[in-house]
């Protein structure tokens, strides 16, 4: 679809200018699309290991966002230091949220874990409104206004640093996963928790952890998309309901999924922005969503069981 | 203690508190009320208002409308204004909802908000039958054409300022323009109107993108098709904080034409963007943002004693309703005094194109009146330019008054 939108635009005749059009959106929706992954994932590790649908994901974003404008307009902290220090804050919050909510809820039902899940959206909705202000606020970074241009191209630097950063820490992660013996519980807890627990792995504490991870990778992206936006307690919102999108668009339980789930979606919603309208830009996004449960319950790399 | 004592003791206690006790008694209260936005992607607009009425209450109650205070002076009784609020979050729902219940719980004669044309109309519904004069924060041209009798519009509709802002941009030899904007009313008129008055005048435009820019939060895609396009000039007919992000992503995607910025642009969307990067940009402005620029322009001083007021006040700058509405309340309060009531609606209403020509009120924009549909007429708008980092006036901007009654 996209390669014959691409051609019905340069058989016009402005060849040049509809390819750098392109590459534009390509480049905006890679962006964007690193800001989901960031979420999704965190959303998939917490599934995966819990099986509970972190909701409160985007407005931990939200806090994230926040905590990186505190720390670099009002403490004038430098920005990498605050990007490392809110996602640290982050994961704290996240094994608090663990210990006193989901924890004790153990052995509930899951439409309690559901229920609490969207109860602690709308906490920390009020308790952001009530400690942040209801004022959008804005924070500038040394690269807050500078632009990279190739050619006809541009991409702003803060885009780049999300685009980097992303990469980074996915592949961290999967490093982790793949490589370390914390890891391997963390894959061996999700797939069979029983087993696990049989084999003497520590159960409780490696779904803290993947709490940790997933709510920190919130973070990450709060305050990596900070500096490109305005902040409002309700931020989070959209990109969750995108980034849900894309663990069920990916397959819910593979964290491979989700990141491809996200990347698709991205440009999707920048593609469907420039090429059609912005307004209509979710609709494509959810669109695609529900096509994929209608035609693949299990998503592009779904599984029966979570793996990483 | 003996009895001396205690008798001095008595005399100094009477002196001290008896004057203040006599006062308090002197006083009466009246309530008004304001009914904005404290939450939401427009809150901005919204806090300003409310501590706008805030801040003219207590400017009141110290000195009174005309300086001849403290408080209100209604048939020989002084009253001290109370200000109640309440936050609709820009939702019109809850806009009506906090009418009720500010009229049928505190008894308020006058409502300062809601925000926006939506909830302007809204409100407009209802306001006859509580009986509440309220002042709506629209610039739609349909909200005066309602004829509610119970309603002031402190904003000229935006739709006449599409002609003159087209003319600048074509004689500026602008002739390919792509336009975005807002659902809202007062925006997606003003923008066809300068549509249709550019294409009038032979340029082009290449894009029309409408958006509720409440819930928008990445226009880098619009800016790249308008970018493709070839506009060399972008009218952004948002309110202010969209205004700046669509300019800010623009320029992230190496933009290089021209912002046709509406009214709502002011200093904070200003210091996001950096005003450096806007060289050559129009503006069209109302005298709060042509006074910000030259303070010596406002030759009374009363926006610069008001800005100054209210950051100190409220560590923030307001957005320009509050200005506006700073304005209103001293023209409802002075009408109070004029009709002799502070709870007849109706009387107020009447009152207040006089206390407006009695031209004696502290208004940072002075020389108005009000119209039979409720409209506050007569200060001129501006057109600026952006040069070195500075605005220029272009050209002073008014719409006949005969179009408008």
């Amino acid at each position: 679809m996209l390669t014959s939108l691409v051609l019905s635009v340069i058989v016009d005749g402005n060849e040049v200018i509809a390819t750098v059009e392109f590459c534009q959106y390509l480049l905006n929706g890679i962006s964007q699309g690193c800001i989901y992954i960031l979420l999704a994932s965190g959303l998939t590790l917490i599934f995966g290991i819990l099986n509970v649908p972190n909701f409160a994901q985007g407005h931990l974003y939200m806090v994230g966002a926040y905590l990186g404008f505190y720390m670099v307009m009002s403490l004038a902290m430098n920005y990498w230091l605050a990007l490392i220090l809110a996602t640290v804050a982050l994961g704290f919050i996240g094994l608090l949220l663990f210990r006193f909510v989901f924890y004790p809820m153990r052995d509930a039902p899951e439409v309690n874990l559901f229920v609490a899940a969207m109860a602690l959206l709308m906490i920390i909705e009020g308790a952001a409104l009530y400690f942040f202000g209801t004022e959008t606020k804005w924070f500038v970074v040394p690269y807050s206004r500078k632009v990279i241009t190739f050619g006809d191209l541009a991409l702003p630097v803060q885009r780049l640093i999300v685009i980097i950063i992303t990469l980074v820490i996915m592949t961290a992660l999967q490093l982790f996963i793949k490589k370390t013996t914390i890891g391997a519980t963390l894959e061996a807890t999700a797939q069979q928790r029983q087993g696990a627990m049989l084999c003497g792995i520590k159960v409780i504490r490696v779904s803290a952890l993947a709490f940790m991870i997933g709510t920190g990778l919130a973070g990450i992206a709060g305050v990596l998309i900070g500096p490109a936006v305005l902040l409002d307690p309700t931020m989070g919102m959209g990109p969750l309901l995108v980034a849900f999108s894309a663990v069920i668009f990916g397959g819910m339980g593979s964290i491979a999924g989700a990141v491809l789930g996200a990347f698709i979606l991205g440009l999707v919603e920048s593609l469907a922005s420039g090429y059609i309208s912005a307004t209509y830009s979710l609709t494509f996004v959810f669109g695609i969503m529900i096509l994929m449960l209608l035609f693949r319950p299990k998503g592009l790399l779904g599984r029966e069981t979570w793996r990483p | 203690m003996n009895r001396i004592s205690a008798f001095f003791v008595v005399i100094i206690i009477t002196l001290t508190i008896g004057p203040q006790i006599l006062l308090a008694q002197d006083f009466k209260t009246v309530k008004i009320g304001v009914v904005s936005p404290h939450s939401g992607s427009v809150a901005y607009f919204g806090l300003s208002v409310f501590h706008s009425v805030e801040l003219a209450a207590k400017n009141i109650n110290e000195k009174g409308t005309l300086g001849g205070g403290p408080g209100i002076l209604v048939n020989g009784q002084r009253y001290k204004l109370e200000v109640v609020n309440y936050d609709d979050g820009g939702d019109p729902a809850k806009s009506v909802a906090g009418m009720r219940r500010l009229v049928e719980m505190h008894k308020v004669p006058v409502i300062f908000g809601p925000f926006g044309t939506p909830a302007t109309w809204a409100c407009q519904e209802v306001n006859v039958g509580l009986g509440v004069l309220f002042s709506g924060m629209s610039a739609s041209d349909l909200s005066r054409k309602k004829g509610n009798p119970l309603y002031f519009q402190e904003r000229l509709p935006a739709i006449y300022w599409g002609d003159p802002m087209a003319q600048a941009c074509f004689e500026r030899g602008y002739k390919k323009a792509c336009i975005i904007a807002d659902v809202n009313e007062a925006y997606t008129s003003w923008a066809k109107r300068f549509k249709e008055k550019f294409e009038s005048l032979g340029g082009k435009v290449l894009g029309f993108e409408t958006i509720d820019s409440k819930a928008m939060t990445d226009y880098h895609s619009i800016m790249t098709r308008f970018k493709a396009k070839g506009a060399d000039i972008i009218f952004l007919s948002l309110y202010e904080e969209p205004q700046a992000l669509a300019a800010s992503h623009a320029l992230d995607i190496g933009y290089k034409g021209k912002f046709l910025l509406n009214s709502d642009w002011g200093k904070k969307s200003e210091n996001i963007v950096g005003i450096d990067r806007l060289e050559g940009s129009l503006v069209e402005a109302t005298q709060w943002m042509f006074y910000q620029a030259h303070p010596e322009e406002d030759k009374k001083g009363y926006l610069t004693a008001y800005l100054k007021q209210y950051q100190k006040a409220y560590d923030n700058i307001p957005a320009q309703p509050g200005a506006h509405i700073y304005g209103v309340v001293y023209m409802v309060t002075r009408a109070m005094e004029i009709a002799g009531t502070v709870s007849d609606a109706t009387a107020i209403r009447a009152a207040a194109p006089k206390a407006l020509q009695e031209g004696k009120l502290p208004l940072i924009f002075p020389n108005t009146d009000v119209l039979k549909n409720g409209l506050i007429y007569g200060a001129p708008d501006f057109l600026l330019e952006i040069k070195n980092g500075d605005y220029t006036l272009i050209q002073e901007l008014q719409v006949p008054k005969t179009v408008l009654e």
